[in-house]
């Protein structure tokens, strides 16, 4: 299998270590930056296999990032997963129906990360559900 | 205008005698002293609706000088797209005087002169009779209180995130210490490893459960209703726990004889429930004891028990078990690293989905707690519309006749709406406490009450305060000549048989003029 290459946009110095601590496997290879104007240009010269994408960032916020990638036809089908505080029902409902594939709100789990990154970087079709949001207690 | 003493205002009004002012002038003086220090804006007007009195509050709200407004009709204060609904209430409450709150469950704007508009509370209350009718408005302006309660909800969303940020990193650097790393530390840096991490998980659970318990509170908590199966969904549960159950040497079992049963819920709010009552179990468990769950159904309600062998609930603190931040003792929440909240939410959540939750004495030691839910109707379960798409604006209709509720279902499901049906005031209530429509249609004529107590119910739920609510019935006239009509805001009064068209434009409009709806599509 090859390695899987996971782009995390985050403003958080402190949180982009530990996420890169957390996918510190040779499944994977990563990359982190720290705002939605550089995501969007790793993104679209790189091409990730998935993105891990803050909402609440200076600027230029999550959502706003996945609207401009969508619109882009090298970056549109990129599987977008949040990674985020807004971690309320309603939040995650309106996070998932503007087309991320799925919601990891924080705190989330560094042991169990790489393996829900692994899963929601899966094509579509090879999910039950359409969406998966993952809930840390 | 300053304040005034009583002291002050006595020799005032003897200054007033002494100028040999009859004693009716001085009692004039008086009254018009005591209108305009009033901290309320005050208007009176005639049967005409002419302005015959104002206070200094409505010249500092409103902008007029005084002059400007006497004499003018009180539509001048009310801006244009609310001046038809003003008649209609101001006709209502002459036919039917009382005092009341005419912005009661309903958004009420007052226009200034320089054509700016701001929330406002208004207060009627009639004067004299017939066609000396004289009408009082007593109106505060409502922008603070709009204003504190949207800064309480910035607050509590604010730091809910802010907090989760910081806990972010620290909760993720201990657990991949521990993760990674525990088999090497000394053990006694592993030990305080630990406690760090388990407390800081504590931390986002408290921050989860003030959320919920704020939301409960502020009728925001939605409920996804459907078909649920109790039996598996506990079975979920005692596997999802078993981790935690592990860790304190208790064991989890669900009973031989349990079975199962189906309920009407939201599974994520019922799983929270049972996951609150078994966590309470087995942190009040002494290590080796069992906890038992069991399922039962009996006639028209499902059981879910959870039964420990602890210590018991000690009498004194029985009463306040499912209050707030209830420990039996304080150093309960350190030793057991609950919330205080869980029982509490529990509570209001299977209160919400019409069932109850009560404790007792187990037999031989220890306590069990029951939650009892009104087995799936499934009469009223197919009247949940799930065919309808999912972006479709759900309504609720209340109409006891299965075939005209079918016939509207069919209708407005055409024009994009979802329509659920209840065909009883009670299953109403029941259904509107747990879900936010976005309209509201109710037939006058119900098997077990009347359609305008119905609505009564529904506009004292925080929820359904400003969704639209329209009647249809074969006498509309009957519910709108009620005295309570007035203050219900009810936005439309159709005859049967409904004109399918009218209805849909009916709903449509109500919609789009509801302002509450735009403030709940907002996360």
């Amino acid at each position: 299998m090859t390695a899987l290459r996971v782009l995390h946009v985050e403003n958080e110095p402190d949180i982009r270590h530990v996420v890169l601590i957390s996918l510190g496997h040779p499944d994977f290879i990563n990359r982190s930056c720290d705002s939605g104007e550089e995501a969007l240009a790793i993104a679209a010269d790189w091409l990730p296999d998935i993105i891990l994408l803050d909402v609440i960032m200076p600027v230029m916020d999550g959502k706003a990032v996945l609207a401009r990638l969508r619109h882009n036809n090298r970056t549109a089908c990129i599987p977008v997963v949040f990674l985020t505080v807004c971690a309320q029902r309603r939040e995650i409902e309106l996070l998932l129906s503007l087309g991320a594939v799925g919601v990891i709100p924080k705190p989330f789990d560094p042991m169990t990360l790489a393996g829900s990154v692994r899963d929601l970087a899966q094509p579509r079709w090879q999910l039950p559900s359409q969406h998966i949001s993952i809930t840390v207690h | 205008m300053e304040p005034i003493n009583a002291e002050d205002f006595v020799r005032y009004c003897n200054t007033l005698v002494g100028r040999c002012m009859s004693e009716e002038t001085v009692t004039d003086e008086m009254l018009r002293l005591a209108v305009n220090s009033c901290p309320s804006g005050m208007v009176m007007s005639d049967v005409t609706r002419k302005i015959v009195l104002v206070n200094d509050e409505i010249e500092r709200l409103f902008g007029y000088r005084r002059d400007e407004l006497l004499g003018a009709s009180v539509e001048k204060l009310i801006p244009a797209r609310l001046q038809s609904q003003h008649v209609r209430h101001r006709v209502d409450f002459i036919v039917d005087p009382e005092v009341r709150r005419m912005s009661a469950g309903r958004d009420l704007s007052g226009l200034r002169k320089d054509g700016t508009e701001f929330p406002v509370e208004v207060g009627l209350t009639s004067l004299g009779a017939g066609k000396s009718l004289l009408v009082l408005y007593v109106i505060v302006d409502a922008s603070e209180r709009q204003r504190t309660e949207r800064l309480k909800d910035e607050f509590v969303s604010t730091v809910s995130h802010e907090l989760r940020t910081p806990l972010t990193s620290i909760s993720g650097s201990l657990g991949l210490i521990i993760g990674q790393a525990g088999d090497e530390l000394p053990k006694s840096t592993a030990r305080l490893i630990a406690i760090a991490h388990k407390n800081c998980l504590r931390l986002v659970r408290l921050i989860n459960d003030i959320l919920d318990i704020e939301k409960i509170e502020s009728g925001q908590l939605v409920f996804n209703l459907g078909q649920v199966h109790v039996g598996p969904l506990v079975q979920q549960a005692i596997e999802a726990i078993h981790g935690f159950a592990e860790a304190h040497g208790v064991h989890v079992k669900l009973d031989t004889k349990s079975g199962d049963g189906e309920v009407s819920a939201d599974i994520d709010r019922l799983t929270q429930v049972i996951t609150n009552l078994l966590s309470n179990a087995i942190k009040f468990s002494p290590p080796n004891e069992e906890v038992i769950v069991m399922v039962e159904k009996n006639d028209d309600v499902v059981r879910i028990s959870v039964r420990d062998h602890g210590f018991g609930i000690p009498v004194n603190f029985r009463p306040y078990i499912f209050g707030k931040f209830a420990q039996a003792d304080a150093s309960d929440s350190r030793q057991k690293g609950g919330t205080g909240l869980g029982l509490s939410i529990a509570k209001e959540i299977v209160e919400r989905l019409g069932g109850e939750v009560s404790f007792a004495d187990a037999s031989g030691g220890g306590t069990i707690f029951n939650v009892t839910l009104p087995v799936w109707d499934a009469a009223a379960g197919q009247n949940l519309d799930l065919e309808a798409p999912p972006e479709a604006a759900r309504i609720l209709l209340c109409e006891d006749d299965h075939d005209a509720a079918l016939a509207i279902r069919k209708t407005m499901r055409k024009t994009g709406f979802a329509v659920d049906i209840v065909y009883t005031a009670r299953a109403a209530i029941g259904r509107a406490d747990a879900i936010d429509y976005a309209a509201i249609l109710v037939d006058l004529k119900l098997p077990d009450g009347d359609g305008i107590s119905l609505i009564v119910h529904l506009r004292a739920q925080t929820r359904h305060h400003d969704t639209p609510i329209t009647v249809i019935s074969v006498d509309p006239n009957r519910g709108r000549d009620d005295a309570r009509s007035s203050t219900l805001n009810v936005l439309g009064w159709l005859s049967k048989p409904v004109d399918p068209e009218r209805l849909v434009q009916v709903v449509k409009s109500s919609i789009a003029s509801a302002p509450a709806l735009i403030s709940k599509e907002v996360v």
